[in-house]
C-alpha cells in the first residue's frame, strides 16, 4: 500500500478549519468547483473539479473536529477508487492539515492483498515503498 | 487477466504488490538482471525457489512482470508499463492535492477578510 501525502499549515484553530473541511460552501472553495457534501458516514457526495471532472464519494469515516475519510472515484469509474483521509492537529501556529491518498485495489485477488491492503502501513514502510517504486522505475526506464 | 483499467486500479493492485520487501527484491533483480527464471532468482535470493515463484505469481498478478514459456520454465522479464501508470496517479494525485490546498489557504483567507468587515481584526480568544 501506498499514498500521496500532503499537509499545509492554516492561521486558524481547529473549529474552523473543521468548517472549511465540512461545509459544503467552504468546500466549494477549494475541494472542487462545485460539491455536494455531508459530513456523516455512509453519505454519497459529489465533487466536480474546475476541469469538470466528476468524482462521486462516500463518507467512511468522522471524527468530528478531528479528521474525516471518504472513498472517490471518477465518474464511471467505481473500480478505480481512493480513499482520502484527512487529519487536523493543532500546532502552535494554528492548525496542521493532513491529507493522506491512497489508491484501493480494485479486484483483490486474494484475502491476504486485502487484509495488508487495510491494515494501515506505518508511514516509514510507505515511504521506503515509494522509494522501492521510484528506484525500480528508474532502474527499469534505464 | 483482467483487461486495462484506469491507472488508479493499477496503482492499488501495484502498491499491495509492493508491500513485501521480498517481492520488491525479486522484483529489482528482474528489472535489473531479467529474464530470469524462478531458479535462477533463488540462486540470486536468499530465498527458496518455491517462495519465489509464489512472489512471482502476485508480481504478474499486478502487471509488474510478464512471463515467457522457455522450455519447462517461466522466464519473467519486467514490465515497466504498470510502474509507469503508478508514477502518473502520483504525480496527478500529488499535484491535485498541491492546488487543493492552495485553495484552502485562500479560502480562509477570503473568510478573514469577511470576518473583519463585521468583526475588526485583533479579536483574540
Amino acid at each position: 500500500m501506498d499514498s500521496i501525502e500532503r499537509h499545509v499549515t492554516l492561521d486558524a484553530d481547529l473549529d474552523e478549519a473543521w468548517e472549511l473541511l465540512t461545509r459544503p460552501e467552504d468546500l466549494a472553495g477549494w475541494l472542487g468547483a462545485d460539491v455536494a457534501f455531508d459530513p456523516t458516514p455512509g453519505s454519497a457526495g459529489l465533487v466536480v473539479d474546475h476541469d469538470g471532472t466528476r468524482r462521486h464519494l462516500t463518507v467512511d469515516r468522522v471524527e468530528q473536529g478531528r479528521s474525516i475519510s471518504w472513498r472517490w472515484w471518477t465518474d464511471g469509474d467505481e473500480q478505480a477508487a481512493s480513499r482520502v483521509e484527512i487529519t487536523l492537529v493543532p500546532t502552535s501556529g494554528g492548525t496542521r492539515v493532513h491529507v493522506v491518498e491512497a489508491p484501493l485495489p480494485a479486484a483483490p485477488s486474494g484475502g491476504a492483498v486485502r487484509a495488508r491492503a487495510s491494515a494501515g502501513t506505518a508511514w516509514s514502510h510507505r515511504l521506503l515503498h515509494l522509494e522501492a517504486l521510484l528506484l525500480l522505475a528508474a532502474s527499469v526506464r534505464g | 487477466m483482467s483487461g486495462r483499467r484506469g491507472a488508479e486500479d493499477d496503482a492499488g493492485a501495484v502498491f499491495a504488490a509492493l508491500a513485501d520487501p521480498t517481492r520488491r527484491a525479486v522484483l529489482r533483480d528482474v528489472a535489473e538482471a531479467g529474464p530470469l527464471t524462478a531458479t535462477e532468482l533463488a540462486g540470486r535470493l536468499p530465498v527458496s525457489r518455491q517462495a519465489i515463484a509464489k512472489h512471482l505469481a502476485v508480481l504478474q498478478q499486478a502487471g509488474l512482470v510478464t512471463p515467457a514459456k522457455e522450455g519447462r520454465e517461466n522466464r519473467f522479464r519486467a514490465t515497466p508499463a504498470r510502474l509507469t501508470d503508478v508514477g502518473a496517479w502520483l504525480t496527478d494525485t500529488g499535484s491535485a492535492w498541491d492546488a487543493r490546498l492552495d485553495r484552502l489557504g485562500d479560502r480562509l483567507r477570503e473568510r478573514r477578510r469577511n470576518d473583519t468587515r463585521t468583526h475588526g481584526p485583533g479579536d483574540g480568544r
